[in-house]
């Protein structure tokens, strides 16, 4: 049985102006089975992106190999089949919106794929309803928000019925209306489509949300687990340069000043105000 | 200041223009331009206008927007309208001061000129503003695809003419950003010379050339993402078709347009 997406001592090599190599990857083994919604960390400049981008063979291995669905991305003429499988969205919806019309945008992906045109029309509508964007579908992309475009970027990949989609910091240009908007896409395609995501962010409160995280720092896999694993280890994150859940922060502020002795695995708000009831009833008991 | 400029720009719709084949909106548009350029009297004049100013009624599209696309041409239609007007010799002469006169045929070249421009970029306007950029491309595709065949890149012509209107107001809504930056660390476009003016765009041309070229880059990793290869095996949502409109269009078309030029033979 084959992964998702299987990256096998991923190694991406790079060289400056100055023509020093530099290695942007360094043997990174990660595997991310079907189904999985998975988070991808690390500070700026630690890989990201560039793993990102061997997803779906937009960028290829100089060392090891990535297989996605089962094909190998260093093979050429598989290209298409793993850019199917495997769809991403980036950062900044304006540079990836193709079209002036949100519906003619979506259907780009099919029209490029060669789907029938009766086809492309049933699959844009029913994309643009998954991501709550059908009442849009005529208008202008320039003047909807941040999340709006977002999401009928994701529409335009989920048109495609990828196996997987891969998002660089979706998020990152929205404000938290539009954050949460999307967020929800995400979970909702997950769960009621079994797509597998991968969730590259900077926000802990998204990244608490996934099935597992992931920690890459200086092109090294040093993290990998649950979040409810990974977010108790708040020395080691901090010196990965990420912050932790405020939840957490505060329970383990708690912990040192008073001596609460709380778990400080809560990585909700609901969970966190649940401790700290039951640690002040005890307390005035 | 910027966003002033609507030429060229898409206003959804569901008006029976919007629904008419782009095909056919492209060779009307041309043979406007023919007609426009072919009549020169009054009365065909009235015609033309009955015409374009009946169809931007049809479309449901406001005057006052149609009018916003003449502003970045005024200067333009001004100057050449005023250059007409003193500097055209003729019998009739009404009034001069040393080498400048105004003469009666200076007055109807002047309106004519004038007519002409503004309807012409009336014309064309109804034209983008109900045709959406990818559909015009499309169009603009299908009438040139003869030409695939002696091997020119009508595909990719068309692609990037649509990406271009695509991103028109993107680097507009850019464009008026580093204005903002670069104002705020005092920067002054609106005074001194030309020259000083010309300098003063130095500092925003260079970030928008810097973040167009990025934009390039991602747009063209996102489209290769989303299995772009150009025009392999490529179909289309809308498949465009002639119908029972497209006809009607072009009769009325053909009854306008033709009645105008024969006007302007007959008389
Ligand atoms: N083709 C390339 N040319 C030059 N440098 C590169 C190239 N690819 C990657 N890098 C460098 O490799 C490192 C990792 O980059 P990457 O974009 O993957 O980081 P990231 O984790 O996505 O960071 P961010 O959080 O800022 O998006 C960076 O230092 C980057 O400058
Ligand atoms: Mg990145």
């Amino acid at each position: 049985m084959s992964e998702m997406i299987q990256a096998e001592q991923l190694t991406f090599r790079y060289t400056d102006f100055s023509h020093t190599a530099h290695l942007a990857l360094d043997g990174v083994n990660l595997t991310i089975p079907y189904g999985q919604f998975a988070a991808i960390l690390g500070r700026n400049g630690s890989g990201k992106s560039t793993f990102a981008k061997h997803c779906n063979a937009i960028a290829l291995p100089s060392g090891g190999r990535v297989l996605v669905d089962g094909m190998d991305t260093l093979q050429p003429d598989l290209i298409w089949d793993i850019r199917r499988a495997c769809s991403m969205v980036f950062q900044n919806p304006d540079n990836q919106i193709v079209a002036t019309v949100v519906e003619e945008d979506v259907a780009f992906g099919l029209e490029n794929m060669g789907v029938p045109p009766k086809e492309i029309r049933r699959r844009v509508n029913e994309a643009l309803h998954m991501v709550d964007m059908y009442e849009y579908r005529m208008h202008a992309p320039h003047l909807l928000s941040g999340g709006q475009k977002q999401r009928v970027a994701i529409a335009g990949v989920l048109a495609m019925q990828p196996k997987c989609i891969v998002l660089d910091e979706p998020t990152a240009m929205l404000d938290p209306r539009g954050r949460a908007d999307v967020m929800h896409v995400l979970h909702r395609l997950h769960k009621e489509k079994g797509i597998t995501i991968v969730l590259i962010t900077h926000h802990m409160d998204e990244a608490v949300q996934a099935e597992r995280v992931a920690v890459l720092d200086h092109g090294h896999l040093i993290l990998d687990g649950t979040p409810r694993r990974i977010f108790v280890q708040t020395r080691k994150l901090h010196s990965l340069g990420l912050t932790v859940p405020q939840s957490v922060q505060l329970l383990e502020a708690l912990n040192g000043c008073a001596q609460a002795g709380l778990e400080i695995d809560a990585l909700t708000v609901e969970e966190c105000a649940d401790r700290l009831e039951v640690w002040l009833k005890g307390g005035r008991a | 200041m910027l966003r002033d400029i609507t030429l060229g720009q898409f206003f959804p719709g569901n008006t029976w223009m919007h629904r008419i084949d782009p095909r056919t909106k492209i060779v009307l548009v041309m043979a406007m331009i023919v007609a426009l350029f072919v009549c020169s009297h009054a009365a065909a004049y009235v015609v033309l206008t009955v015409y374009i100013f009946g169809l931007i009624a049809i479309s449901k599209l406001s005057l006052r927007m149609v009018l916003r696309g003449l502003k970045p041409l005024l200067v333009i239609i001004l100057f050449t309208a005023v250059l007409n007007l003193f500097l055209t010799p003729g019998d009739m002469l009404l009034w001069r001061a040393g080498p400048v006169s105004i003469t009666m045929e200076g007055i109807q070249k002047a309106a004519l000129i004038v007519a002409r421009l503004v309807l012409l970029i009336a014309g064309t306007s109804l034209l983008t503003y109900t045709t959406s950029p990818i559909q015009l491309t499309d169009g603009l595709e299908r009438l040139l695809s003869p030409l695939k065949k002696l091997h020119l890149p009508i595909h990719e012509l068309a692609m990037m003419m649509s990406l271009a209107l695509r991103f028109i107001p993107t680097l507009v809504e850019e464009t008026d950003k580093i204005m903002s930056a670069q104002r705020a660390r005092g920067a002054d476009f609106d005074s001194g010379n030309l020259l000083h003016r010309a300098k003063a765009l130095i500092p925003i041309l260079v970030p928008l050339f810097v973040s167009s070229f990025r934009r390039a880059d991602e747009l063209a990793t996102a489209m290769e993402c989303r299995l772009y290869r150009g025009d392999i095996g490529r179909t289309r949502m809308r498949q465009l078709q002639l119908g029972r409109d497209d006809a009607i269009c072009v009769i009325v078309a053909i009854l306008f347009l033709g009645g105008a030029i024969v006007l302007q033979i007959l008389t």
